[in-house]
């Protein structure tokens, strides 16, 4: 009894210590983490404060096109220095801008910004940088070296696919 | 060399005529060691010269006892029942722990070869992510999307928020640097989100607006008990940063003081 009673602790602690491994990093590597991540971080966040304090739905795309392309910045180092963990965490993030901030930024101003309005000029250089940002971001090499033997970031790769592709459709003149 | 050496050392010898050299210098010196060779080289020829006793009628017998009718095992060993092989008998001394402990460790171990074989991929294991990393992309996507102020004061709280957490986790073991940064962005967020758009709240329904002042006020005092808190325990190259969020909060909370009471900040 006594036995199968330690024998049990000793499983659940075991199952407790390697579920920590993934689900929150300790101390040192958040540290490493922030380092790591810190200017990208300045940057979203001074991105989301000005998308907070303006209506303007050109400054709105531009401010969340910046924000992508901070993080667009952040995976080509990452592929660069072939870690595949960093580029599956900021492919996923810049799929996510992508589709959830910079296409509904665009399609808002699309809707709100008619062609004979003033700002239309600012809007379609907007759309233009948006897009090639988009094409600059799947032009990225995922599959150099260590990446190609990742299924992660196979996946990532195609999510990132994707989600440019609705930025550019995004990004499109309206008809 | 000793006379009860030199005669053991003689004994062992295979013959009596062929002896070493330590052995002949000894006897060369010794008549009583010679005079007991000369014994034990006589004893040697007597004993072959003894003549052996007939064996025929022995020989004879023997084989004719070999050869005789009858069975030839005269008598059946008797063996133990108790201590004959049985799997009942097996199976019932066996501690079934340890029968399921084995059988479990085979299973898994047949589990583990039939994954890991040629040709299956061994399974990628995602690593750490930043949560900061992923709350900052949050807030800036929700940001995109949030057009009025009600949205962008909770989306600024829940941001001010998260920067207060990772400042908890951190601020005991953190280099001074990334702190300051970390304090900067506390700043920054209650300033320009979180105050900046309480003061937009004044265009909203009043119950919504004061509902969500005491909201944000309740957010900076927790703040401003926390950064005190840690202060108390921080080692002292945090201290300036603890004191920039406290001051932050602070100052915070005295313009939602002033909305809350007079419509103004």
């Amino acid at each position: 009894m006594r036995r199968t009673l330690l024998f049990l602790v000793l499983f659940a602690c075991s199952a407790a210590w390697a579920g920590a491994q993934h689900g929150s990093p300790d101390a040192a590597k958040r540290l490493e983490m922030l380092a790591e991540n810190r200017t990208t971080i300045e940057i979203l966040l001074d991105r989301g404060l000005d998308l907070a304090g303006t209506s303007d739905y050109v400054e709105r795309v531009d401010e969340s096109r910046k924000a992508a392309d901070a993080l667009r910045q952040a995976l080509a180092d990452a592929a660069d220095t072939q870690d595949p963990d960093r580029v599956v965490e900021l492919g996923e993030h810049l799929s996510k801008l992508f589709s959830d901030g910079l296409v509904p930024t665009l399609n808002a101003a699309a809707k709100n910004i008619p062609e004979w309005s003033p700002s239309f000029d600012r809007l379609k250089a907007a759309r233009r940088q948006a897009a090639r940002e988009a094409d600059s971001a799947t032009a990225l090499d995922l599959h150099a070296g260590r990446l190609a033997a990742s299924g992660r970031v196979k996946d990532v790769s195609q999510q990132l696919v994707e989600a440019a592709g609705k930025v550019k459709a995004a990004a499109e003149p309206k008809k | 060399m000793t006379c009860d050496v030199s005669r053991n050392r003689l004994l062992a010898l295979p013959d009596l005529t062929r002896l070493t050299d330590d052995l002949r210098a000894h006897l060369a010196a010794c008549e009583a060691c010679t005079a007991w060779l000369v014994r034990a080289k006589q004893l040697d020829l007597s004993l072959v010269n003894l003549p052996a006793p007939n064996s025929d009628d022995a020989k004879t017998a023997f084989l004719e006892s070999l050869a005789a009718d009858g069975p030839i095992i005269r008598t059946i060993p008797r063996s133990d029942r108790t201590q004959a092989f049985s799997f009942v008998a097996l199976a019932r001394r066996l501690d079934w722990r340890v029968v399921s402990g084995l059988a479990a460790s085979v299973a898994v171990g047949v589990g583990i070869w039939g994954l890991s074989g040629p040709g299956k991929k061994v399974a990628e294991v995602a690593g750490p992510k930043h949560e900061l990393l992923a709350q900052s992309v949050d807030f800036v996507t929700s940001m995109s999307t949030a057009t009025n102020p009600q949205d962008r004061t909770r989306l600024s709280m829940t941001m001010a928020g998260d920067l207060r957490d990772e400042v908890k986790e951190l601020y005991t073991v953190a280099k001074a640097e990334d702190l300051n940064k970390l304090a900067d962005l506390y700043e920054r967020v209650v300033k320009r989100g979180l105050i900046g758009q309480s003061r937009e709240l004044a265009r909203i329904p009043v119950q919504e607006r004061h509902a969500l002042w005491r909201e944000v006020q309740a957010h900076l005092a927790a703040v401003v008990q926390d950064a005190s808190e840690m202060q108390a325990k921080a080692p002292p190259p945090a201290l300036p940063s603890l004191a920039k969020i406290k001051k932050a909060a602070l100052d915070g909370q005295a313009v939602v003081n002033n909305l809350i009471a007079n419509g103004r900040g």
